[in-house]
């Protein structure tokens, strides 16, 4: 008997292994970035009138105005994203790659941005506006609606287009042969699959419009929405209390979604899919599938073509010829200075970001999946449903007046949590699809944890990780949410900038610094697009 | 010889015991199967006897001495899985001399020794391609070769040969006996397949329920199943495949 529980209590402490100490250590370490932060909001909350706050005219009309565009923009923009989604992925028209990477320039500047695209086009002097005397005015519901669209709509269509990939194209061809017809399909097989993505990617949507300020800052005139309110309070005139009563409600459907995904996880193994090109392609199909990709075209060039326009005349509409005064202009006011604080936050944000996912992914997906890899799974998902501006509110609260809050460090601190959980889910996403007993023969070879790391999974998940580090550099070049409220005049990032020159009626300012951030995306992702084809043209031999 | 033994091990998941106080001993050099329908267990004793699993009772011992807190790197154990689990990103020589040169071999020492064995296996021309541009049959030949680098006093196929076609099947397990006859390997075998067993082993464990049904050669099961169970799963099984093979000579 003795024997027995000395057996028993030897194989328990052999499970007290350096890898679940570093499990442990963890955990603590997310707790810490992630979870306390949001107790600073709830004592905060001690500061201020609760129901006065909730109950006031202001607030009750910012939640109303919040809600009703969230809903309407996240109607529109699944409904517009899915058609494109699906007749980019089903049909076989030539250039349609090129389509699908164009449909996402959008998500390469700041959400502000697509405000003062708007107000470029459709303002009161704006090029349409001039150009064909419309008089209608784009301030307001209509104008947050569109510029939340233009920014929302291209994120659900790469989650619509992911959702298609793994579609089974075996179950199309049964129904083919059955001889049900192909609108049938549609409605009793694409449809029914959808089901649960479609509510998800509603959510993502729906939050995305919910917590963002920059749109409305930028068009909403009078039509003031929930995280502007928010913003006016705690950067206007320091009212943090009320900043936390919002957040607790900002916070909602993130929340909601984040559960809501998490009761409905995918286990991530689609290798029994067949993925072979579902391809229901006609020539009506193809011609609907140019010409809703070609409006979709339209859309996102004609902000560009603004920022444009509006940049490299002297001063439109008044003088027309084309000049360099706007940029001069930008340049005396920092611009390089606030460029370099953005590059290094980006840099520091993806290097630190891609390290500290990779890793936390790695154990909670590679190593004996017991309660401590399960519960820092759920840790690391755990930012997802904090939006950027109650993160930002709670770092402000927790580490204001501190040394560390004037530096540009906790704005890196602040963008790796932010965008840590999407970074880490690519990385343990890619983990579960690779061989599970690597581990093993690695031990039976004496091939110790950090050798098998760095000579197997690291060339193995390439492309994973340079999508990870460019989902942090691109991210952190265009978020205007959490660093606003962690900023100062020294470490303002580009984008904030942008909020500066709004205050200042800066409108072709803005439209340089759009187009600035733009290039520098786009030349982060052409690098990424060539580092992945140097790879497979190396691991192709 | 005695080379291992496994006694008196118990293993339980939550509530349900997956081993129920099994032992048993192997001689060195012996052709070992353990064979049973999926959910018997049988892996458990793989893992427990590579050392990624500790049982919660009993213990493994190898050349009487107690292995069963032992890392798996020190046991001299090899181990090959049906999917091959060959690194992806090396070619099929990377792939055996890898270990080697991280244990301690000079480079051209592993070169030498990874070289012969892919040859031995009969890959010599296919030394140079990627696991991908390999046959099944050939990943586990590198994969066999791989573990056969290190060495090892006793080898472990995790149902090795599930995911091959029926002619590469037969190749492979002349490959393996001729293998097994050169080096003098122990080696276990991990499989839900009668045929398999009893064309390899020189004893089966026929198990089910987590529990050890009998031990013996393939010739003593067939003539004398130790209760019924080993009757149906393993003797009739059997009969049935040499009747469809057999049975159209006497139409």
């Amino acid at each position: 008997m003795n024997d027995k529980l000395s057996c028993n209590l030897h194989s328990k402490l052999r499970k007290v292994t350096s890898m679940s100490v570093a499990k442990v250590f963890t955990i603590a370490l997310m707790f810490v970035a992630v979870v306390l932060p949001l107790f600073f909001i709830l004592a905060e909350l001690g500061t201020v009138d609760f129901i006065a706050v909730i109950s006031s005219s202001k607030f009750l009309s910012a939640l109303g105005n919040s809600v009703s565009v969230s809903i309407v923009t996240a109607l529109l923009s699944i409904t517009f994203s899915f058609t494109l989604a699906y007749l980019i992925s089903r049909s076989n028209c030539r250039f349609k790659s090129i389509f699908a990477v164009a449909i996402t320039v959008p998500m390469l500047i700041p959400s502000i941005s697509h405000g003062t695209g708007l107000v470029l086009l459709f303002g009161e002097n704006g090029i349409i506006t001039n150009m064909f005397g419309v008089s209608s005015s784009i301030y307001g519901f209509t104008g947050v609606m569109i510029g939340s669209f233009m920014y929302s709509f291209p994120v659900a269509f790469l989650m619509f287009t992911d959702v298609l990939k793994y579609e089974d194209r075996m179950v199309y061809d049964v129904a083919d042969i059955m001889g049900i017809p192909k609108w049938r399909q549609f409605i009793d097989i694409t449809l029914p699959y959808l089901r649960r993505p479609l509510i998800s990617i509603f959510f993502a949507v729906f939050t995305m419009v919910f917590t963002d300020y920059g749109v409305a800052m930028m068009v909403g005139g009078r039509f003031e929405t929930l995280p502007l309110f928010m913003y006016n309070e705690v950067i206007g005139q320091l009212n943090y209390g009320v900043g936390a009563v919002v957040s607790l409600v900002l916070v909602l459907p993130a929340g909601i979604a984040c559960v809501f995904d998490m009761c409905n996880k995918d286990s991530g193994n689609h290798n029994t899919v067949n993925k072979a090109v579902i391809n229901r392609s006609t020539k009506r199909f193809n011609v609907i599938t140019y010409v809703v990709c070609g409006i979709s075209l339209v859309i996102v060039a004609l902000p560009i073509i603004a920022f444009c326009m509006i940049g490299f005349v002297t001063k439109y509409p008044v003088d027309n010829s084309f000049s360099f005064i706007n940029f001069v202009k930008v340049f005396e006011m920092g611009l390089f200075k606030h460029l370099g604080n953005s590059l290094v936050i980006a840099m520091l944000t993806s290097l630190i970001g891609v390290g500290l996912s990779y890793t936390v992914a790695y154990f909670a997906a590679r190593s004996n999946k017991g309660v401590l890899s399960k519960s820092l799974h759920i840790v690391s998902l755990s930012s997802l449903a904090i939006p950027g501006v109650v993160l930002g509110i709670a770092y402000s609260i927790m580490y204001g007046g501190s040394g560390f809050a004037s530096t540009i460090f906790i704005l890196v601190l602040v963008n790796i949590v932010h965008f840590f959980s999407s970074s880490y889910l690519l990385a343990y996403n890619a983990f579960g699809k690779i061989n599970a007993n690597y581990e093993v023969v690695s031990k039976t070879l004496n091939v110790s944890r950090f050798r098998f790391v760095l000579d197997v999974l690291i060339p193995e998940t390439g492309d994973t990780i340079l999508e990870m580090f460019s989902y942090f550099f691109v991210n952190s070049m265009v978020t205007i949410s959490a660093v606003s409220f962690l900023a100062n005049a020294n470490t303002n990032p580009l984008a904030l900038l942008i909020n500066q020159l709004e205050r200042e009626l800066l409108t072709e300012a803005i439209a340089i610094v759009s187009m600035v951030i733009l290039f520098i995306n786009v030349c982060v992702k052409l690098s990424i697009y060539g580092l992945k084809r140097l790879r497979s043209t190396y691991y192709a031999k | 010889m005695e080379l291992l033994k496994f006694e008196n091990i118990s293993k339980t998941y939550g509530t349900a015991a997956v081993l129920k106080d099994v032992s048993f001993a192997v001689e060195k050099g012996e052709f070992i199967s353990i064979l049973g329908p999926s959910g018997c267990g049988k892996s458990t004793i793989l893992n427990i006897l590579i050392g990624i699993l500790a049982p919660d009772e009993g213990h493994v011992y190898k050349d009487g001495v107690d292995i069963t807190e032992l890392d798996p790197s020190k046991r001299k154990m090899g181990i090959v899985f049906q999917n091959y689990a060959l690194f992806p990103n090396m070619s099929a020589l990377k792939n055996v001399e890898y270990a080697l040169s991280i244990n301690n071999d000079t480079k051209e020492t592993a070169r030498v020794v990874a070289t012969e064995l892919l040859a031995k296996v009969g890959l010599s021309e296919h030394m140079n391609k990627k696991p991908n541009k390999l046959s099944g049959g050939q990943q586990q030949r590198v994969a066999i070769a791989r573990t056969l680098a290190l060495n090892p006093d006793i080898m472990l196929f995790d149902e090795p040969m599930s995911a091959l076609d029926v002619s590469t099947r037969l190749v492979l397990r002349d490959e393996l006996k001729s293998i097994q006859a050169e080096y003098g390997i122990t080696m276990i075998y991990i499989t839900h397949d009668q045929e398999e067993a009893f064309s390899m082993s020189d004893r089966i464990i026929v198990m089910s329920e987590g529990h050890i049904e009998q031990f013996d050669t393939p010739k003593n099961i067939a003539l004398s199943p130790a209760n019924e169970y080993v009757e149906k799963f393993v003797v009739e099984q059997i009969n049935k495949k040499i009747e469809a093979l057999t049975g159209f000579l006497n139409v």
